[in-house]
């Protein structure tokens, strides 16, 4: 019984998985159906549909997209928190702590949480995809597994973020909370200032601007996402393992 | 145990201040290998913040706590776990996070003798609190621990709880060193070699429980008489060695401070009076009392 094996049974026992697994895919099917069937669905409801610009196959993917950048990055949030708020139960904390290292603890969480939302978001990514193939129009694949990866870079950024927090709260719900509130300030400050392609938050539009032909130009925040994800990780361990139980 | 240090737990001068509020004030605490020692004190008095400091799980102010070995387990009052482990999983999971190799037979053996004998398979979701202890004290042992920190080990259980809780714990002496802190005497009395008593964060009395027992009881007898109780009330009275005296029915007490004067004069004095004796005995004084006298 490791403690990988412990985080497998963490996602899969408290139904964590399934509910990553059931958010971003519910979102990845309603995307393609959304844009297929706009123009039947203003019909049904006697609305003009002229008034909206056309819906494109790429459509469909940013509206998965979109969504998951709101309500599946919140479930990341509480998903994330629940793994890595590790003093949130003190008796629970103590077991761990006295027998591990907090690095320990702290890297596994890391580790398979960060691999949880991954891979639903992949998950979630494929099933739109298809979908997208199947109702609308077949998208270059290499855009999409490229933008795809890049939303997985800033997921594990987030988890890290959400590492961060969790060394200065205790609290689960309070670290996914503020752990929201952080990545929402750092997305609107990518917005304003000249460092935007520096910022882990340009890799949110990435898979959406891939799809629509545009360039490669994530790597700036590529770097910074990998080297901030790393700091974060290890600033997080440290303030735990200075912080009384 | 790997190290052979004669004192795997010792702190020197260990302080821990909470804003304006002293938890512990300068302990010099020093356990000896394979032993189990006791720790006592009224709630409040540190213990809690001793073993913290004592797991590493909470900082001195001041001074130092060593605690050497190559495991060291820890025991909160009020264990507790995952709730969608079973119980298996936990002992499992303690022996794994400590390095410690363990075949299944084991496990299930430690809980066994835990009393959890059939409940390996249940999550922990639906363990009482005795139940907890009984699993946090497995994952304990499973460890196999030089240095064993308990927090109140016997606090949650049924009176055949805390006997089993006991005898794992007696089965321990020799093979690891067990500190665990109570506030319920009769289960220090019956598994501590030694003890300390804590009060308000000092640490007033350490040793073994013999000599807490001799230096700070003092020596009471019990005079059972046929007749003439008045009479030895009156003639103990007067002789300087007497210190507290009272009667109650046949039985006359006599608490001295001079235990070689009681030896010496008592039973002269008795004979002078003529009432015939049938018994003359030492009660011994229980260790609640000595211990509401050392923190009081």
């Amino acid at each position: 019984m490791s403690l990988w094996r412990l985080e497998w049974l963490r996602l899969v026992r408290t139904q964590r998985l399934a509910i990553l697994g059931a958010v971003y895919g519910a979102f990845a099917l309603l995307g393609p159906l959304f844009v297929r069937y706009l123009p039947e669905l203003l019909d049904a409801l006697g609305e003009e549909a002229a008034v909206l610009p056309e819906m494109t196959p790429p459509d469909a993917i940013t509206q998965y997209v979109v969504n998951m950048q709101q309500i599946g990055l919140l479930v990341v949030a509480f998903v994330g928190a629940a793994a890595l708020a590790i003093d949130a139960d003190f008796e629970i904390s103590v077991f761990f702590r006295s027998r591990t290292t907090v690095k320990e603890i702290v890297k596994t969480r890391f580790v398979m949480t960060s691999l949880a939302v991954s891979g639903a978001f992949v998950f979630g990514s494929v099933i739109a995809y298809v979908l997208t193939g199947i109702l609308l129009e077949w998208l270059d694949v290499w855009p999409m597994v490229v933008g795809v990866l890049l939303q997985c870079v800033y997921l594990v950024f987030a988890v890290a973020v959400i590492a961060l927090v969790a060394s200065a709260l205790r609290k689960t719900v309070a670290v996914a909370l503020v752990s929201v509130g952080a990545l929402v300030v750092l997305g609107l400050a990518s917005l304003v200032t000249p460092l935007a392609p520096w910022m882990p938050s340009d890799l949110l539009g990435a898979l959406d601007r891939l799809i629509r032909g545009g360039r490669f130009e994530y790597w700036r925040a590529v770097i910074t996402a990998v080297a901030a994800t790393g700091l974060l990780l290890v600033f997080a361990v440290h303030r735990l393992d200075r912080r009384e139980v | 145990m790997e190290n052979q240090t004669p004192h795997p737990v010792i702190t020197d001068r260990l302080t821990k201040v909470y804003g304006s509020t002293v938890a512990l004030a300068g302990v010099d605490l020093t356990v000896s290998r394979g032993t189990v020692y006791g720790l006592v004190g009224p709630n409040g008095a540190g213990k809690t913040t001793l073993l913290g400091i004592l797991a590493g799980l909470r900082h001195p102010t001041s001074g130092s706590a060593t605690v050497q070995g190559r495991r060291i387990s820890v025991l909160p009052d009020t264990p507790a776990f995952d709730k969608w482990l079973t119980a298996r999983e936990v002992v499992a999971l303690s022996a794994s996070m400590s390095s410690v190799d363990v075949p299944q037979s084991r496990i299930d053996e430690v809980l066994e003798e835990a009393g959890l004998g059939d409940a390996t398979k249940r999550k922990v979701k639906g363990f009482s609190r005795g139940m907890l202890q009984r699993l946090g004290l497995a994952a304990s042992v499973i460890t196999d621990p030089d240095v064993l920190l308990l927090d109140e080990p016997a606090a949650a259980l049924d009176p055949a709880g805390r006997r089993e809780v006991l005898d794992l714990v007696d089965r321990l002496k020799g093979r690891s060193t067990v500190l665990f802190s109570s506030h319920i005497l009769d289960d220090v009395q019956a598994v501590s070699d030694e003890i300390g008593i804590l009060s308000r964060g000092e640490l007033v009395f350490q040793g073994p429980l013999d000599r807490l027992l001799s230096e700070h009881s003092t020596t009471t007898y019990g005079i059972r008489v046929v007749s003439g109780v008045e009479d030895v009330l009156a003639a103990l009275a007067q002789v300087p060695w007497s210190g507290t005296v009272s009667a109650r029915g046949s039985v006359v007490s006599l608490e001295s401070p001079d235990v070689d004067a009681v030896q010496r004069e008592l039973v002269p004095l008795l004979a002078s009076l003529g009432h015939p004796v049938v018994s003359i005995q030492p009660i011994s004084e229980s260790l609640e009392s000595v211990f509401l006298k050392v923190t009081s």
